[in-house]
């Protein structure tokens, strides 16, 4: 922090604002990359799938953290349907406010998937149940840009 | 008393300036990479030790576990370990731990960095390590620190930059033969003089660069080792020590905790006298003063004595009597922090089994060393390896 801004913190004796100046630029990577351009491109899921572990990751991934196995040939796109493993109905933001209008989070497995895919929920609160089926809603070809987001929510 | 244990495996990854990997992707290349050169598999390795310096760098917290599952550790005992520089050669010590303590037969000791990661450049990630209200508000780096220590060093024992810029000719030049290097290159004492000034007397060519990328080393126990490999690498001795946390109250011209870890480490070892012992060696060389500066706080050299030693050759690869960084160091093969202190572990397994191919020191080597050197600029981290 410069020197300037130091002694306009120190507003209060004996303390002073200071920060982690820091941004950063993530990496999507090698399965990454090709998540996120299906995802754009097609609008549509890409996963991973270990044969000897049997198990699909969605998100796709580059290898198997079960078995070392390297997953980069075996990409291909799942469901966008499944089923809605847990729920919450969130009414604070991460810093602690009140949300205007409470926000629903679902974890739900693909069909296709042996992982679990975090995202919204727009499902009538009084149908919210584990094993409720639920399917992936996209963004417009138009709007979306390579991100999570593309996925709209699950209804 | 403690289970011998051995080195058995090495891997790593290319060091390059952004990798389009990600961080866990880096740590599974050179994870799968080690076991590879080992015949084994993610089932015969009985616990993970991982090291990676500051979480603001790869831009998460509890970065270890986030680098979990390319590191192997899935449903394994897993420690992440992290001394700031010095990680690289404290990741192995901990691994060392593990095993000779007869608590588990194999050890994956994986060690990544990602800095491109971090905007709009990781050195904004060491300005939180400095006191928030005496230092940062005069906004230092760590160029300034070093500066600092290396006009130190020079005015202690009448040094001169032009001494110290042989270390970057000798090691880019070393690291042409090495196929991860990312800054290797033929120079002159002339061209690094010519470099630009970043903070003086540090010219940029006497700096290593920012770096991704990812090492591994598998270790195993004695009876395990013997069963793996008929050309194991002991780790025969092991030291690490820490100085004052106030960079202000250490002798800048002299690293006494380095010669700590190292006396430690050659006690262990058996070494009395480690300028006839030691065969080649790997010391930290983050900017090219410091591979000096630790070469006399390891004994290797006599204090204010190491640029004479550097003049007449005696840490040439091919001809030296101490061969030092025959890798290519961190000026040459690069710098991702903690990887590359276990680049210089796997350095020494690789020279020390004769495998280093263009890169070999001559004379069939027995023993070697590798340091590290971290944390707020005050620990350092000695591993020594040898083939009996």
């Amino acid at each position: 922090m410069p020197a300037t801004k130091t002694r306009q913190a120190l507003k209060v004796w004996g303390s002073w604002k200071g920060e982690l100046p820091l941004q950063n630029l993530y990496t999507a990577g090698i399965a990454g990359n090709e998540f996120f351009r299906v995802l754009k491109e097609r609008g549509e899921l890409l996963g991973a799938f270990c044969q000897q572990c049997e198990y699909g990751y969605v998100p796709a991934r580059s290898f198997c953290e079960r078995c070392f196995a390297d997953l980069s040939g075996t990409f291909k796109t799942v469901s966008s349907e499944g089923v809605l493993l847990a729920w919450t109905q969130c009414h604070r933001d991460r810093t602690g406010k009140t949300l205007k209008k409470p926000v629903w989070l679902g974890a739900v497995r693909l069909q296709g998937s042996s992982s679990a895919l975090i995202h919204i929920l727009k499902v009538p609160p009084q149908e919210l149940h584990a094993g409720r089926f639920v399917r992936a809603i996209f963004k417009p070809a138009a709007q979306r840009v390579g991100s999570i987001l593309d996925l709209s929510h699950f209804e | 008393m403690a289970r011998r244990v051995a080195v058995i495996g090495a891997g790593m990854t290319r060091f390059v300036r952004r990798a389009k990997e990600t961080s866990r992707e880096l740590a599974f290349g050179a994870s799968r990479m080690a076991l590879d050169s080992c015949g084994l598999s993610l089932n015969d390795i009985d616990c993970v030790v991982h090291g990676t310096a500051p979480d603001a760098f790869d831009g998460f917290h509890m970065k270890g576990e986030y680098l979990s599952d390319g590191s192997g550790a899935f449903r394994k005992p897993y420690l992440r370990c992290y001394v700031g520089g010095g990680t690289g050669v404290f990741a192995p010590i901990q691994g060392w731990m593990h095993v000779a303590s007869g608590l588990f037969d194999t050890c994956l000791v994986v060690c990544e960095e990602k800095m491109s990661s971090c905007q709009p450049h990781p050195q904004g990630a060491f300005n939180s390590i400095f006191d928030h209200t005496t230092e940062r508000p005069l906004g230092p780096n760590l160029l300034w620190i070093f500066a600092l220590e290396m006009n130190r060093y020079m005015n202690a024992y009448g040094i001169s930059q032009r001494d110290i810029a042989g270390v970057s000719v000798k090691n880019k030049k070393n690291a042409l033969d090495h196929p991860a290097a990312q800054v290797a290159k033929e120079t002159t004492v002339e061209e690094v003089l010519a470099s630009e000034v970043l903070a003086w007397p540090v010219h940029r060519l006497m700096v290593s660069p920012v770096s991704d990328g990812a090492a591994a080393v598998i270790l195993a126990g004695e009876e395990k080792a013997r069963r793996l490999t008929d050309r194991p690498v002991w780790i025969q001795g092991v030291g690490w020590d820490l100085d004052t946390s106030y960079w202000t109250n250490r002798d800048l011209a002299y690293p006494q905790y380095v010669e700590n870890a190292a006396r430690r480490a050659y006690r262990m070892a058996g070494v009395r006298e480690p300028r006839k012992e030691i065969h080649l060696a790997e010391p930290y060389d983050p900017f090219a003063y410091k591979e000096l500066h630790h070469l006399e706080g390891l004994l290797l050299s006599e204090k204010g004595k190491a640029p004479e030693d550097l003049a007449r050759g005696r840490f040439d690869r091919e001809k030296g009597e101490l061969p030092t960084c025959p890798s290519g160091g961190l000026m040459g093969v690069g710098n991702p922090i903690a990887a590359a202190g276990l680049m210089k572990i796997c350095e020494l397994f690789w020279q020390l089994r004769g495998e280093a191919g263009k890169r070999q020191v001559p004379g069939k080597p027995e023993r070697g060393l590798a340091q590290a050197w971290g944390d707020l600029m005050q620990v350092g981290t000695v591993v020594v390896m040898g083939i009996k």
